[in-house]
């Protein structure tokens, strides 16, 4: 039975950060829309900074399918 | 064969718009030294006087006289928020609730939610710094982010402005020197606002002073 939930919890965990990755995406293209609306030096690290966070939300769903 | 007619129109043109540029930058500089302004970025990024950055749909001709935000103290509660979200999971695990879950359960669920704390931050601090309130030589600009997906960009004349005005009050507000600004205008929309942005009476002032050089120029017939 607790089996059945761990595999349940799993799932769960690999269907969210699948949506959360694309989520991500969505992310960067809302970066440069904002980035063109305001043209500063800073936009690039905040360009950077989200596809970090794409690249940490992959990484986490290739953890959850692999190590759970 | 000889030309008959060469026009002059399209070098009057560049000799007015010359002229136009050179009149502004002149205006733009007796402004900014009889409300006591220089260039200069002030409350962390909030308070800019002539930055040198750029906007969507910025012509040619214009140049931003002054960019604000909201001052960085309006971020504050957020910031609670964040601190409260990432030491969150250390609490509840210390409690003893996730006794019976197993490490890698718990290492894949803290590692989520750090992700959506981290997405938290970016998403406020992107509102704050791309929400901006813009005063160029020409016009007002607002642009506002709601959310990652809606933007509302408010422009308005400076030669339609009626009414500028600002709105300071409280014990907060008065320590840190903010408040907000509002702008009606002659338009359908009737006002353009800055909310929370540091000086609001020195951005009145410069936004009256700009409009009524305008409308001086304008009976002036320039």
């Amino acid at each position: 039975m607790t089996d059945i939930m761990f595999i349940f919890v799993k799932w769960m965990f690999v269907i969210g950060l699948v949506m959360y990755s694309a989520f991500a995406i969505v992310v960067i293209r809302q970066v440069i829309a904002m980035s063109e609306a305001v043209e500063c030096e800073v936009n690039i690290i905040f360009k950077v900074l989200s596809w970090v966070h794409l690249a940490m939300s992959i990484l986490l769903f290739v953890a959850a399918l692999t190590v759970l | 064969m000889p030309d008959l007619y060469t026009s002059n129109t399209q070098t009057e043109y560049q000799k007015d718009q010359k002229e136009s540029i050179a009149w502004w930058k002149e205006v733009v500089a007796d402004v900014l030294k009889n409300s006591g302004e220089y260039k200069r970025s002030a409350v962390m990024g909030a308070y800019n006087i002539l930055p040198d950055q750029k906007f969507v749909t910025q012509q040619e001709d214009e140049d931003i006289v002054v960019l604000l935000r909201a001052h960085p103290i309006t971020n504050i509660p957020w910031i609670l928020v964040a601190i409260l979200m990432l030491i969150l999971p250390g609490l509840l695990v210390s409690t003893g609730m996730f006794a019976a879950t197993p490490i890698k359960y718990l290492f894949i669920g803290r590692m989520t939610w750090y992700l959506m704390t981290l997405m938290f931050i970016m998403e406020k601090v992107l509102y704050w710094f791309y929400s901006v309130f813009i005063i160029t030589n020409e016009r007002i600009v607002d642009i506002d982010f709601y959310n990652l997906m809606f933007r509302i960009v408010t422009y308005a004349n400076l030669n339609h402005i009626e009414e500028p005005a600002s709105v300071t009050g409280g014990f907060i507000r008065s320590l840190f020197k903010y408040g907000d600004v509002w702008v009606t205008t002659a338009s359908e929309k009737p006002t353009v606002e800055a909310l929370g942005v540091p000086y609001p009476d020195k951005v009145v002032e410069i936004i009256s002073r700009l409009s009524e050089e305008l409308e001086k120029r304008r009976e002036q017939g320039k």
